[in-house]
């Protein structure tokens, strides 16, 4: 199959999959025992009959499921989300909001995760079976195994609360104004802005958050660079080079490395996944205004518009990194059919 | 064989004897309560927050409980959490793969598209909505993370049983006719089984982690009971004593860090075939 | 050997980095001023406001935006006994005690110029009204309003309340520049619910009269208030007030402690210990007037065992008050029945060291019939409660009751799924908290038999009718000394018998840097922004 054709089939997978979350939110948000109009009526006001009706009447909530579901669906061609229960702003535009947030700290963490988790995984590969081959291989299993929220508290009381040494929660010290918006990525606005000093600023605030939420991928893809190294490094062509009288170093610099990153190309996009899902934890413990902690506060009053809106855009994001993923691959290997 | 294996893998060693441990110490807490130096629930309003000392090996919570005792008695939630989740997540994965793999065509392209769908679909916010309409509870948890973990097993269950399903053997109970039913429960389940066992293993401390990441959302068991995540967001509320949440975080880190141990080190003894598919 | 030096170079940025981060916390003694010499006030705060259209807002801190924003016809000052005027200069209530009629101050123009008049007063409670917000029944008792000219404005009543000037105070009485708004959209109309598009526009910003105009907002990030040029009244000290949001305690004190912010609003009373001898650094404690307290039902079907009230008095008294105000912090007091302490008529608190009788509670056990006692749930929402963590409190309860034989199962949920319950009445055994409406005693009537909240434990006017009556009287009294009797009397009676055990009233704690005053406490505002001032 082409990879014309099999573009344009993940889209209309996408097409589905739009369709599939969207409904499958919907369907428990009408079959559980508890209603979004106490979570966003005062205590007092729930006894209200009236005002109940008219909070009902507002949202919709009052129409039977499958006319809201389409209503829905309607205004969902149009790029119209509905309006969130509990922020009464359109969901769209609470989404805006708080993405780029989201989106800045998982391009920061993926970085610091490709570059140590090539680089132990090529330590690794090198000195294979040495003990520094052992204790990189145990610090990414920790990698994988940690807790991140319980990771976020500890480099919070560690290096925030008793040294000193990192800022505390949040994207930029409190008493700095954000950079004007241009992409909502505060250390690029700033760039912009040229203000120097409030890019590093945020830059710092990235550090804690990024490093917590990168530490599973750094995991994965020590793993899989060290693997998949040791696989190429046994295939004829790297022998030649040996036989050669290369280094071991510039065996794998010039010939191994290339060959051995396809597999790591995957494994960044399966990262990248993960960590969107693992935002709610770490962005709860930094206060990190992102997806993750509205998603958070979604769920808990059962804002429904917000929560649909929320999963789409997260599901969205998986299927597109994944074929872009896809698509990658089968520019690095050009044996890579696409069915 | 286990022996020597551990012989010469000292990651392997390490995952067996903490994991080793841990059921050990379920086990014996769950037939011994009285082994715990203080009753997991006993309160002491006057020794709240207490530092680590001799009485109290990890300290006192808010409402002077034995931080140590709770760690122990919790070990037992973890583990059955993460059995149950992956027991039935993979039984279920089993049965969904193995049907769309051996009926194949239209009905297999449906199938796998609605497992995808699922895998898309973001599971910590799905187990979240799931908690908050139904209310919190090991119960209600333990069904989201199921519903959200099974699609990985499919898709193993699935090639396994699409490779198997052209072997000679199948081919000869088909010419002896026998039915789908036999075919598919005789011949090609048993031979499908293994690397969705390896898988299994390998799961095992995901489960835990997810777990202890919904409880620390305050999606588990109600209190008192002494829940790793719980505990480490009761860590968070109480900031200032350290000791709250770093020591059932450790517990967590040590139990997932030895589990995948184990699955790590079982990877590299797979047939390299398998590890891609896993 | 290239590439190498590439790793290393990298290495040595990340290095650089955390460098860096050395280096910029460390220095930072004192909260940097603005470059351009304005004078700026930072508080952080844990917010949970949605919103500043004020026919909407209804949160906690919504006054604490809205009242430096909005000015109203009457309001609180230094404490809440009386409501003093606001932009009214003096006002009439007719003898059948329905009518009141205001008379406005001269002169005042809202922040964008245009000049302040009763149709303004009148289009914004009507805005209100309409809107059906969760403000919005402060103004039942509103017949209709009038304006017999620009400066005098009536409001008719349905019957006669002795807590309506106090409602004037709220934000869903403030007065809104009725043009600008209606330029964005608003509208007074009936079915302003649907038709008044305005709600965005005023998140972001502001039409009234008040020291302050909201400059921007950014959600879960900071609101920025800033000096109002038109104000009629005494200019206030600061330029500019930030209001960051900022959940964590720990980190509001540790950027107070480090002069990064000026006010830290939400320390519990174990981060106040920590910085009692720090220099620079002030120390606030003041009564909150949130309640927490133990529902039990009255109706045996749904409480069982506990909708005995010789059970539910048993249990009054195994409770360790002592313990709880532990839990809760230094300040917390327990009052006798659903009545704050601070307000008109209110009995003097529970002593925690005596209020304990664990051996008359076993006897009114032995009584009721239930010497073994007996298992049940108790339910509670999973939140926060002026820093005390609610579930935590649960597990003490539930281990006090252990000593009269009451097994109970924690169930905790989500507030908004525990509130149908409670509200519904199907709850056995609740916790719960309760923060007054409007600060006028009479809110807390509520917790009578056949109110609201006696309803959600499904205790009837004629389970009590003395007290019910007493209740009704008292709702509607206006003469001082005879509401304090009123009152003083129904808390007597639910002393003895109530379906209601009101555990705490909460302390609120925090601090602020010494080189600024004028931020006591006031429950309605929190603080009253436009006050403060460097000293």
């Amino acid at each position: 199959m082409g990879l014309l054709k099999y573009t344009a089939r993940r889209l209309v997978f996408l097409a589905f999959l739009v369709i599939g979350v969207s409904l499958v939110v919907f369907v428990i948000s009408h079959s559980v025992p508890s209603d979004p109009v106490l979570a966003n009526l005062s205590q007092r006001n729930i006894d209200n009959q009236e005002m109940v009706d008219s909070f009902k009447a507002k949202w919709g909530l009052d129409k039977p499921m499958y006319t809201q579901y389409f209503i829905y669906v309607g205004n969902l061609v149009k790029g119209d989300m509905g309006t969130s229960i509990r922020t009464q702003r359109p969901v769209m535009d609470d989404l805006k909001k708080y993405f780029p947030a989201t989106i800045e700290l998982a391009i920061f963490s993926i970085i610091i995760a490709v570059f140590f988790g090539m680089l132990f995984g090529i330590i690794s590969a090198i000195k294979r079976n040495s003990a520094i081959d052992q204790i990189i291989r145990g610090i990414s299993v920790v990698g994988v195994s940690v807790p991140s929220f319980w990771l976020g508290l500890m480099f919070l009381l560690l290096f925030y609360v008793n040294l000193g040494i990192a800022p505390g929660p949040g994207r930029i010290s409190p008493y700095l104004a954000p950079p004007v918006a241009v992409t909502n990525l505060y250390v690029i606005d700033a760039l912009l802005a040229g203000d120097w000093s409030l890019a590093v600023d945020a830059l710092q605030h990235l550090l804690l958050p990024g490093l917590v939420l990168g530490s599973f991928t750094m995991g994965l893809i020590t793993r899989t660079t060290r693997s998949s190294l040791l696989e190429v490094m046994s295939l004829d062509f790297i022998r030649t080079a040996r036989a050669k009288g290369l280094t071991e170093k510039m065996i794998i610099m010039r010939h191994a490395l290339g060959n051995a990153l396809i597999p790591v190309v995957t494994v960044i996009g399966i990262g990248f996944g993960n960590l969107l899902g693992g935002m709610v934890l770490v962005e709860t413990i930094f206060a990190w205004p992102g997806i993750g902690q509205y998603a958070y506060k979604a769920a808990g009053n059962l804002d429904f518009p917000a929560i649909i809106g929320v999963s789409i855009l997260i599901s969205i994001n998986y299927v597109v990194i994944n074929l872009i993923v896809d698509l990658l691959y089968g520019i690095l290997d050009p044996r890579v059919r696409y069915n | 064989m286990l022996l020597r294996i551990m012989k010469n893998n000292l990651l392997f060693s390490i995952g067996i004897i903490v994991c080793a441990l841990w059921i050990l110490i379920a086990i014996v807490t769950v037939l011994v309560p009285s082994i715990t130096p203080y009753s997991y629930l006993a309160q002491d309003l006057a020794n709240r927050f207490q530092a680590p000392s001799s009485a109290h090996w990890f300290g006192t919570d808010s409402i002077g409980r034995d931080v140590f005792s709770r760690v122990l008695v919790g070990s037992r939630i973890s583990l059955i959490a993460g059995l149950i989740t992956i027991a039935l997540a993979s039984l279920m994965g089993m049965i969904y793969g193995g049907i769309a793999g051996y009926i194949g065509g239209l009905t297999d392209e449906i199938m796998m598209r609605i497992s995808e769908m699922v895998m898309a679909f973001p599971g910590i916010i799905l187990a979240m909505t799931i908690a908050a309409a139904l209310g919190p509870s090991l119960h209600n948890t333990l069904l989201a993370m199921v519903i959200i973990w099974w699609p990985n097993y499919a898709r193993v269950m699935r090639s396994m049983v699409i490779a198997n399903k052209e072997n000679e053997y199948v081919e000869a109970a088909k010419s002896l006719g026998a039915s789908h039913f036999r075919i598919f429960f005789n011949e090609i389940m048993p031979n499908s089984l293994g690397p969705v066992l390896v898988l299994a293993t390998l799961d095992f401390g995901n489960a835990i982690l997810l777990f202890s990441g919904l409880s620390f959302l305050g999606l588990g068991s109600p209190p008192p009971t002494p829940e790793w995540g719980a505990m480490v967001a009761d860590g968070v509320l109480n900031f200032n004593y350290w000791w709250i949440g770093t020591f059932p975080g450790l517990a967590i880190l040590t139990m997932s860090v030895g589990t995948n141990f184990i699955g790590d080190s079982l990877r590299d003894f797979l047939d390299p075939r398998l590890r891609k598919e896993i | 050997m290239r590439k190498n030096y590439g790793i290393l170079l990298a290495l040595l940025t990340v290095v650089l980095l955390f460098a860096a981060g050395c280096g910029g916390s460390k220095d930072a003694g004192t909260k940097p001023e603005a470059a351009d010499g304005t004078k700026q006030l930072i508080m952080a705060l844990d917010p949970d406001y949605e919103t500043f259209d004020p026919g909407l807002a209804y949160e906690v801190y919504a006054l604490l935006v809205l009242h430096p924003v909005y000015d109203t016809l009457m309001q609180f000052e230094d404490n809440l006994d009386a409501p003093i005027y606001g932009i009214a200069e003096s006002h009439e209530l007719s003898k059948d005690g329905l009518s009141y009629t205001f008379k406005l101050r001269k002169g005042i123009k809202f922040a964008g110029g245009n000049a302040l008049t009763s149709q303004d007063v009148k289009w914004s409670a009507e805005r209100s009204m309409n809107l059906k917000g969760n403000g919005a029944f402060l103004a039942d008792g509103i017949k209709s309003i009038e304006t017999p000219d620009s400066d005098t404005v009536v409001f008719n009543l349905k019957g006669q309340d002795a807590s309506f000037l106090t409602k004037l105070t709220y934000n869903a009485f403030g007065v809104i520049d009725s043009k600008v708004a209606m330029e964005n959209e608003a509208t007074n109309a009936v079915d302003a619910n649907t038709a008044d598009k305005a709600k965005l526009w005023f998140d972001t910003h502001s039409a009234g009269s008040g020291p302050y105009v909201i400059e921007s907002y950014t959600p879960k990030v900071e609101v920025v208030l800033a000096r109002n040029k038109n104000y009629w009244g005494k200019a206030p000290y600061y330029d500019k007030v930030v209001l960051k949001a900022i959940s964590d305690p720990g980190t509001q004190l540790m950027m107070l402690e480090k002069g990064d912010i000026d006010i830290a609003f939400n320390l519990g009373p174990e981060h106040v210990k920590q910085i009692q001898d720090k220099p620079g650094i002030e120390i606030k404690k003041a009564q909150s007037m949130t309640l927490t307290f133990l529902l039990m039902n009255r109706d045996p079907k749904i409480g069982g065992p506990i909708a005995n009230p010789d059970v539910q008095k048993a249990i009054r008294l195994v409770l360790d008050y002592q313990g709880m105000q532990t839990i809760a912090g230094e300040g917390s007091i327990t009052p006798v029945a659903p009545f704050q302490v601070g307000f008109l008529g209110t009995l003097p608190p529970r002593d925690p060291k005596t209020a304990q009788n664990i051996e008359k509670a076993k006897e009114l056990m032995k009584k009721a019939g239930y010497e073994k006692g007996f298992k049940t749930t108790l339910e509670v929402a999973t939140l926060a409660v002026e820093g005390m963590d609610l579930p935590t409190l649960a597990q003490k309860i539930q281990n006090d009751l252990l000593q009269i034989g009451i097994e109970t199962e924690i169930k905790t949920s989500d507030i908004m799924v525990a509130l149908d319950p409670y509200r519904k009445g199907t709850q056995a055994l609740s916790l719960w908290y309760w923060g007054p409406d409007y600060p006028d005693p009479n809110t807390q009537l509520a917790f009578l038999p056949g109110n609201p909240v006696g309803l959600r434990a499904n205790w009837t006017a004629d389970m009590n009718p003395e007290l019910a009556e007493l209740g009704k009287k008292a709702a509607v009294e206006v003469d001082k000394a005879t509401r304090v009797k009123n009152l003083e009397e129904i808390q007597k009676m639910m002393d003895e018998d109530s379906a209601f055990d009101v555990l705490l009233q909460h302390a609120r704690h925090y601090a602020t840097r010494d080189n600024i005053q004028g931020t006591d406490y006031i429950d309605l505002y929190k603080i009253d922004l436009k006050d403060v001032s460097a000293k």
